[in-house]
């Protein structure tokens, strides 16, 4: 699949699995890279500029014994932007499908 | 390419771009590693997996445009300009609410005065008391009215001090923030219970302060009924 075209997709997905619980970056690359065809190494500059644009913030936890992790987790803005962007996909999704399906015509 | 070759080619490629916190970046990639070494892989299986380090520096390049120093002067000339615009129309708009509220009390008041048929310093001349109270029912309604705009102006006020905060952060950032919704998410049941209070007052003010003036004027057997009654003079 086309890179450009995967990447707008992958920023959704990435505030979809935060919206749910705060991950650590190598987390989200595994899943996303498991389920999606993309290399292990694309999804942290998509952090990185999620983060820039105030949409997810960072923090480090020292849970379960293990080394200190850098957490991610979404900003207020980030929800606000998840919940829009959300609503755009799915709108969108729906009208592909029912064209691929000729439902218009 | 094993771990060592990868990282040191890697971080080059973000010192030759000009990447910000490059040490941060990195220690990302350090972090894949030994998260990848403990579940079982080769450092060369990690490492083909993560991808060109070249092509992966290039995708951090591609950071805000405000670090040029022209850009970030226009930035904050246009932030200033924009101030001075928020702050001019930030002052009418309190002032309207000040003016508003400030009204409605007084409105208010003199409703209660006349209603209750508390004369203070004199200020009424003898009317008949039914037009007393329809006159004080109808400003105390005007005053319900008046307050209720207030209501309104002031959380659309509130509301617009957000949006300006964003669209300001927008203008620094250079990026994709997400604008604010320029109506103030006050909830159905609230919207409607001031729109409705608003609505019902401003009627209520009217139809009594029309009876009222109906009832005066045929008392006193002239449309013009203040002249009989000496006010205004």
């Amino acid at each position: 699949m086309n890179v450009q075209y995967k990447k707008g997709v992958l920023e959704l997905c990435v505030l979809a699995m935060l919206s749910r619980a705060d991950r650590y970056g190598y987390e989200i690359s595994e899943t996303l890279s498991e389920t999606i065809d993309i290399s292990d190494g694309a999804v942290y500059p998509i952090l990185r500029k999620l983060k820039s644009d105030g949409l997810v913030r960072t923090y480090i936890s020292e849970d379960s014994g293990g080394p200190p992790r850098k957490y991610y987790s979404l900003t207020r803005t980030g929800a606000e932007e998840y919940e829009r962007a959300r609503g755009d996909w799915l709108d969108f999704a729906a009208a592909v499908e029912s064209i691929i399906k000729g439902e218009n015509r | 390419m094993n771990k060592q070759e990868f990282m040191e080619l890697f971080s080059s490629e973000l010192e030759t771009l000009g990447v910000e916190d490059r040490a941060d970046i990195i220690a990302e990639y350090e972090n894949h590693f030994a998260f990848r070494l403990a579940d079982g892989y080769t450092e060369e299986e990690i490492a083909a997996r993560l991808g060109d380090p070249k092509l992966l520096a290039l995708q951090f390049d591609s950071e805000p445009p405000e670090r040029s120093a022209p850009r970030r002067i226009a930035a904050c000339f246009i932030a200033a300009l924009s101030d001075v615009l928020a702050l001019v129309l930030g002052a009418v708009l309190t002032a309207w609410i000040v003016v508003m509220g400030a009204i409605s009390v007084a409105s208010v008041t003199l409703g209660f005065c006349l209603a209750l048929n508390v004369n203070v310093f004199d200020l009424f001349t003898e009317v008949p008391y039914v037009n007393c109270l329809l006159f004080g029912l109808s400003f105390i309604f005007f005053g319900i009215f008046g307050a209720s705009c207030s209501v309104f102006c002031t959380m659309y006020a509130l509301q617009w001090v957000r949006v300006y905060r964003r669209a300001r952060a927008r203008i620094f950032s250079g990026s994709s923030l997400p604008e604010k919704s320029a109506h103030p998410a006050l909830g159905r049941p609230l919207t409607m219970t001031l729109s409705l209070t608003a609505m019902i007052s401003l009627a209520a003010f009217g139809v009594l302060f029309i009876v009222s003036f109906v009832i005066l004027a045929l008392h006193e057997g002239n449309i013009a009924f203040w002249q009989n009654l000496g006010w205004f003079n």
